[in-house]
């Protein structure tokens, strides 16, 4: 048990987090004034950055952009790069595409949907989490456009409407020289706006900055799989992750044979012979590594994306 | 994992758990810790392997004490702030040998009269975020269940518990200033 006489690690993280009482918190308030060393703690505590990345390594793909209006700001923003690229739309439709899809809901698009009404009109999309200022520029440098999601309340701190939420989306213009600010279209204001970069970037980390990229040609995509290396594992999930690198080999094969081809000892296109057209046991481990890795990527990758894999106890 | 599966791992001396999150995931966070604490550049996974073994003493008895009354990122961070804290000092007073892990713990103060002088509401007042000040006066002094908040103020639980912990720091900040202005 702590003595009662200090202020444990414990009680100072959960009075940080919001969960001490009335009493416990006067108590380590005045012990502030009495305590540099406490008061140090506390300052560099502050200071360091909530990482949402360390408990809950989750990317939010799931949450809605939505401050504008009616919910619509996503589309906006999409109507506003058709428009730039000159592609004929009628707002009305593109609402109701994007509804009749269920990109766009009540109360507003999913990030992961951002981006799809464009790839309705034949532009090619690409998405990418943990951008950087750097990778707006490049994209920006090609002319190809850049729709992000950010903190409308952290974008505009004077309007006390912060909630730690994505909940904008913002189409990407311009980063002014010196990367002094960056310039923004607003479906919300419908206008185009600098704001100060450091409080650009406070409200894109909301989305972990999150940014979709509109390409003007195949020359400019580079593909950025979403991070994984840090998501874990537990032992059941290892054993998952074997069972599914097996399926997929029967299910690539099942689908092979149904489309005429068999066993060859070299891969022929036009025979349709193919080498892996073998049970999975008996796959070289080069083979067999292929697919574990694809199935432990899946994995993780449904854990990034917020979602749990729980084993049944039965 | 869980906050509870990370512990229990850690108390195992899982070697996936202790690899994948004390020595990779938390990385940044001491990282970031060590930066604000030192002047001088060190040499970082010899004071992390310091800081695990300080984790990891008496059988991992801070571990086990744990009550989860609090995230164990939140947790970890006082606890990594305080050890880097008193080693710097014992680097500077060239005494290595003092017991770290013995004296990490905040003398609180003594005089339990001063306790009364100190009036949470007029922190709350001074706060410049009226939100903020409201959030925490009802759950901390007329003990709203934060379902209950969230639900009055229309908003979600998690955005409660964000608003919450951004009003900690804020109510931090103003008793750091009013000490500065009218403290010892």
């Amino acid at each position: 048990m702590e003595n009662k006489n200090h202020i444990s690690d414990e009680l100072l993280a959960a009075y940080l987090d919001g969960n001490t009482s009335a009493a416990e918190t006067r108590e380590i308030l005045e012990a502030l004034r009495t305590n540099p060393e406490l008061r140090e703690t506390i300052d560099i505590a502050l200071k360091v950055e909530h990482d949402r990345t360390f408990t809950y390594d989750v990317l939010p793909m799931r949450k809605l952009a939505a401050k504008s209006g009616n919910n619509i700001c996503s589309v906006l923003c999409e109507a506003f790069v058709l428009h730039k690229r000159g592609i004929p739309f009628n707002e009305q439709e593109l609402l109701e595409t994007a509804q009749d899809h269920r990109w766009l809901t009540p109360q507003g698009s999913p990030l992961h949907s951002i981006g799809l009404l464009l790839a309705h009109y034949g532009l090619m999309v690409t998405r990418k989490y943990d951008a950087r200022i750097e990778d707006i520029q490049k994209v920006l440098a090609l002319d190809n456009d850049v729709i992000v999601v950010v903190d409308s309340g952290k974008l505009y701190p004077e309007r006390s409407e912060e909630d730690g939420e994505p909940n904008h989306a913002l189409v990407v213009t311009e980063i002014k020289e010196g990367a002094q600010s960056v310039v923004v279209f607003d479906p919300q204001e419908n206008a185009t706006l600098p704001i100060p970069i450091s409080q650009f970037e406070l409200a894109w980390n909301e989305s972990r900055r999150y940014m979709v990229r509109v390409l003007q040609s195949i020359d400019d995509y580079d593909p950025q799989p979403i991070q994984l290396e840090n998501i874990q594992i537990t032992n059941d999930l290892l054993e998952l992750r074997e069972a599914i690198a097996e399926n997929a080999h029967e299910v690539w094969a099942a689908a092979r044979i149904k489309e005429g081809w068999s066993y060859g000892v070299k891969r022929d296109d036009t025979l349709k012979k193919h080498p892996d057209l073998i049970p999975y046991s008996v796959l070289p481990d080069s083979e067999k590594e292929y697919d574990r890795i694809m199935a432990m990527n899946t994995i993780k990758l449904v854990k990034r994306l917020g979602f749990d894999l729980v084993k049944r106890k039965d | 994992m869980t906050d509870k599966e990370i512990i229990q791992g850690l108390i195992d001396r899982d070697n996936d758990v202790t690899e994948e999150f004390f020595f990779v995931k938390c990385r940044p966070l001491f990282l970031d810790i060590i930066k604000r604490v030192f002047d001088d550049e060190v040499d970082y996974d010899e004071f992390v392997n310091e800081l695990y073994l300080y984790l990891m003493g008496n059988d991992a008895v801070k571990l086990r004490n744990f009550e989860y009354r609090c995230s164990i990122y939140q947790w970890l961070k006082i606890l990594a702030i305080r050890f880097f804290i008193k080693k710097r000092d014992n680097l500077k007073e060239k005494s290595g040998d003092e017991d770290i892990s013995e004296t990490s713990e905040v003398q609180m103060a003594d005089n339990v009269d001063t306790l009364a002088k100190l009036d949470l509401l007029r922190l709350f007042s001074l706060m410049p975020n009226d939100r903020y000040g409201l959030v925490i006066k009802k759950l901390m002094v007329d003990g709203w269940e934060p379902e209950f908040l969230a639900n009055e103020m229309n908003i979600t639980v998690d955005n409660l518990y964000n608003i919450k912990r951004r009003a900690m720091a804020q109510l931090t900040q103003v008793a750091l200033n009013d000490i500065r202005e009218y403290g010892k």
